[in-house]
């Protein structure tokens, strides 16, 4: 409807005295903007057409008709006014997500007024809306979607809520801001881990043997035992794990290291980083994490896994 | 949760679709009546099968096959009306296309476009009729598309149809007062826009400005309304309900037409009255012609309407709306004391060769008597004296239905009647004229007005007399009295067919008192809604006090008025919104209090429980054993625990199985 920078500068305006909200937001008269959709301009246009058939004809039913509907629009603007009005959004810590993939930026619409709203759009920039409902004296949770274009901190920044609840004749909306962060792990590509079993023979192998090779034996393979004492290299012809036994604690690890990766390019690196982080967890291999300006030692669970994808989201290239 | 790019992405569901195809079905239904049969039931066909299609999944129809069924559809209106311009044309193609809409529904906007066409649908159905039924068909269509639209505002399909329903009837109703002031009050235009109204080509029964044998008995069948009158205190005598219309001087042998329209009359005319006048409105039904039916005789009109010579009034434009205009009329009068020469030779004139009997006959009266007074009583008494019977049914009259009808037949109705009358006085020397009309009106004393009917139509002479101008001579009167006293059903003879309403028309039977009711209502609708136009605009503005108020009046006036309807509806759902719902447990504890009450037992909303249980027991023992129950039972559910679901449920049967009358 507009161009982009008359857009622009009308959110500006219209927003100028919004600041960007700690944690809820009240949809009040002043955050309510509404105005007709192109059905209801259509309306509007149906309208006059009719109104003019009732004139030239002095059709009085047609009169009714008209006046009818004209009252129905107006009930519809001042009913789609009412959907969004008084409703509160609170936002909720985001959870991270891959670049490439929407965000899901949590938020908990109350409704503390005696009737249901429906048809609320979430909608940020161009990405896909998301339709809720909210009940009577009652909470929804609701996510806006964001898209993750680049890794690192994603600010959603300014977004809309609106509707066109009850005829699709007008659109009310509000334009929200939070302080609001979430962040965007890199785009995983997917490339070999980096799994060199021949021990220490080869130095480009991520395994390294940390101790002293007080090797004991082998023995079979119990559950319980860690994986990362597996006797991988007999295990690739006996297909039966076998568990490497140690007089003295020796720790074979899994480096996952930016200067061993054969790619120049830096971000694609990080992409190949975080899918072997994320593979190296689906296979529950104690791994660690070695990039420029940040060490992870060797670890598992969730929590190390966040860790190495934070880091690597967040790497300062 | 849904998601997608935007509101017009998402497709219309089935339920959606089903919505909108039984309302445009229902908004097609009263069009049968005026649609070509082959559009409608194309129409009809095409609805059905959309409905399989959404329900049944049958195959939707191809492309292309659309395309080519609405190309037909064109071609077909074309060949069909000859022209794809005018009312009737344009309501098919709409219907058509409509119907065909149906089967392309593969956005939100194809949704919405069909339910606009549907709302176009609607309005057309008024160019047809506007009957007072069809305001629950207004209703009931713009429910079911409100209906539609409320779920095409929600992509996703959530709401609950019953929620569907409620919102949308609350829309409806709190929509009404806005319709009924913007009616009132919205600044009114007479029509046409522009150009000129095509004429109604349906045949439509009504007095013609032709008068030939037959016409007025098929005429008279009819028990249409013509037209209504409301009088403003003194209502005409049963015998001067004489309701002038076309009045026809020439004759061709076989049929009168008016041959010759009198110019318009000056303001100095020759019309001497006396007596008092009667005011009077007139609220015509579309005629599609521009003569208006005026009590005789016209002495004062409005200015959008004019009169002839020969006391004629007539529309600028033909009547096809309800049309309603206000009329003086004196019944005793005097008019055409000079006449002009033309009227005095086209009032003379006979066809050549024909009725030689009763040129004879007439030739005879006239140098009997000389006296045109004593002509005129030769030739009604010769209609009563001589076997003539007034009938429906006269039988064919083709050669000349003159002397067939005074020689031969003699059965005859008012057009025989008055024609050959006017016929025999011409051959006398004495000039005469036909007028039609209607004669009689009945008279609904509760309400006040009087509906004059199509079968109410008659024809009666007028004769010029050297001092007393144009008189009437109604020869019917001499044949059959009854029919200006008492109307047509008495009139006839039991052989004439007329229709059940026609013959009780005049009784106190349980039918009659129902179809005056109806008539009634017809009459206020007529009269409240479709008379509305800007004359009776401004007359009502004027007795709220409001005169002379132009459009710019108008519309500061109506905007005030809507903004102070806004302002109720806002304060109304506020003051709703404040009022915090009850939670079951004191709504129980003040049914308990409520039926106290009923009982004849003080139970003031201030009053604690414990006190009201402390007072009971002093002033009604017999009431204590069940209300301490409650009571306490009352004060442990409420301040004692928290909230529990069974605990309300116990007390509000409790409450429910008290009953203090009984006790008492």
């Amino acid at each position: 409807m507009f161009s982009l920078p008359v857009k622009e500068s009308f959110i500006k305006w219209a927003t100028r005295k919004q600041q960007p909200a700690r944690s809820r937001i009240t949809l009040n008269r002043k955050r309510i903007f509404i105005l007709p959709t192109r059905y209801g301009l259509f309306y509007g246009v149906m309208l006059f057409v009719m109104l003019m058939g009732a004139i030239h004809y002095s059709n009085n039913m047609a009169f009714l008709l008209t006046f009818l509907l004209a009252g129905l629009g107006s009930i519809a603007m001042w009913q789609t006014h009412r959907n969004l009005l008084g409703l509160s959004i609170e936002k909720k810590p985001a959870t991270a997500t891959f670049v490439g993939e929407n965000l899901r930026f949590p938020l908990i619409i109350s409704n503390d007024s005696g009737e249901d709203r429906y048809a609320l759009a979430l909608q940020h920039g161009n990405a896909p809306l998301t339709l809720h409902r909210s009940h009577a004296h009652d909470e929804a949770l609701a996510y806006l979607l964001v898209p993750a274009t680049k890794r690192g901190w994603i600010e959603p920044g300014r977004f809309r809520i609106y509707t066109r609840f009850p005829l699709g004749l007008f659109q009310a909306w509000s334009w929200l801001e939070f302080k609001w962060l979430a962040l965007a792990y890199p785009r995983p590509v997917e490339c070999p881990l980096p799994l060199n079993l021949s021990g220490s023979e080869g130095g480009s192998s991520g395994l390294e043997s940390v101790g002293t090779e007080d090797f004991s034996g082998l023995r079979e393979y119990r559950a319980g035992d860690s994986s990362r004492h597996i006797a991988w290299k007999t295990m690739a012809h006996t297909d039966h794990p076998m568990t490497k036994q140690f007089s003295t604690s020796s720790i074979d690890e899994l480096w996952l290291d930016w200067s061993r990766l054969d790619e120049t390019n830096p971000e694609l690196r990080l992409s190949m980083l975080t899918y072997q982080v994320l593979e190296a967890d689906r296979l529950n291999l104690e791994y660690g994490l070695r990039i420029p300006g940040n060490n992870i030692p060797p670890g598992l669970g969730d929590q190390h896994k966040h860790d190495c994808l934070r880091a690597l989201a967040l790497h300062q290239s | 949760m849904k998601t997608s790019t935007s509101l017009e992405s998402f497709n219309p569901t089935r339920s959606q679709k089903l919505w909108l195809i039984l309302a445009i079905a229902l908004i097609m239904t009263p069009h049968a009546g005026h649609l070509p049969t082959w559009a409608f039931l194309s129409s009809l066909v095409l609805l059905g099968y959309a409905f399989l299609i959404t329900i049944k999944s049958w195959p939707p129809i191809p492309k292309l096959l659309l395309w080519t069924i609405g190309a037909l559809g064109f071609a077909a209106c074309f060949i069909y009306f000859g022209s794809l311009n005018g009312r009737d044309p344009g309501v098919t193609l709409l219907s058509l296309m409509t119907a065909l809409k149906l089967h392309e529904m593969r956005s939100q906007r194809d949704a919405y476009i069909t339910s606009f066409l549907g709302y176009f649908l609607i309005i057309t159905q008024f160019l047809f009729t506007q009957e007072m039924i069809l305001i629950l068909y207004l209703l009931a269509t713009t429910l079911l598309l409100t209906i539609v639209l409320t779920g095409l505002s929600d992509p996703s399909d959530n709401i609950p149809l019953k929620k569907r329903l409620q919102l949308s009837s609350r829309m409806l109703v709190l929509s009404i007062p806005m319709m009924l002031l913007l009616f009132v009050l919205f600044p009114r235009i007479s029509g046409p826009l522009w150009g000129i109204q095509q004429a109604d080509d349906r045949a439509k029964t009504g007095l013609s400005d032709e008068m030939s044998p037959g016409q007025f008995s098929e005429l008279i069948r009819s028990d249409e309304l013509a037209f209504r009158a409301v009088f403003e205190d003194s209502i005409p005598a049963v015998s001067e309900r004489y309701w002038r219309g076309p009045v026809l001087w020439r004759f061709d042998g076989l049929k009168w037409t008016r041959g010759y329209k009198p110019p318009f009359l000056l303001p100095d005319s020759d019309i001497q009255v006396k007596g008092e006048p009667i005011n009077y409105r007139l609220m015509i039904e579309p005629t599609q012609k521009n003569w208006v039916m005026a009590l005789d005789v016209t002495t004062s009109i409005p200015s959008d309407v004019s009169i002839s010579g020969d006391l004629q009034v007539y529309t600028k434009d033909p009547i096809r709306e309800l049309k309603e205009i206000s009329l003086q009329a004196h019944p005793e009068y005097r008019m055409g004391i000079r006449p002009s020469s033309i009227e005095k030779h086209l009032g003379l004139r006979l066809p050549d060769g024909f009725s030689p009997r009763a040129i004879e006959l007439a030739q005879k009266w006239q140098t009997q008597f000389g006296d045109p007074e004593l002509i005129v009583n030769a030739a009604l008494k010769y209609f009563r004296n001589q076997p003539f019977v007034y009938t429906l049914s006269p039988g064919q009259l083709s050669r000349d239905p003159v002397d067939q009808f005074l020689f031969e037949t003699r059965r005859g109705f008012c057009e025989h009647y008055a024609g050959s009358f006017v016929f025999l006085m011409r051959a006398a020397g004495i000039p005469a004229r036909v007028v039609t009309g209607y004669l009689g009106g009945e008279y609904n004393s509760q309400v006040g007005y009087m509906t004059i009917r199509q079968s109410d139509a008659h024809a009666w002479a007028e004769i010029w007399l050297e001092d007393r101008g144009w008189v009437r001579i109604d020869p019917t009167a001499a044949v059959s009295p009854e029919r200006i006293e008492e109307g047509i059903s008495s009139s006839l003879s039991a052989g004439d067919e007329l229709s059940l309403l026609l013959r009780n028309r005049y009784g106190d039977s349980l039918i009659n008192r129902f179809r005056l009711m109806l008539d009634s209502a017809d009459f206020y609708w007529n009269y409240w809604v479709l008379a509305f136009g800007p004359e009776r605009q401004q007359e009502l503005l004027s007795k709220m006090g409001l005169e002379d108020m132009d459009w710019r009046g108008l519309i500061i006036l109506l905007v005030s008025s809507i903004g102070l309807i806004s302002l109720a509806y806002i304060l109304l759902f506020i003051l709703k919104n404040r009022q915090s719902p009850r939670d079951p447990l004191s709504q129980a504890y003040h049914s308990f209090r409520r039926k106290l009450q009923k009982a004849g037992i003080d139970a003031p909303d201030n009053e604690g429980p414990m006190d009201l249980l402390t007072r009971l027991q002093l002033e009604q023992p017999e009431l204590v054993t069940a209300s301490e129950a409650i009571i306490t039972q009352y004060i442990r559910a409420r301040y004692q625990s928290l909230p529990d679901e069974k605990v309300t449920n116990h007390f509000s049967r409790l409450v429910k199985a008290f009953d203090a009358k009984k006790i008492k």
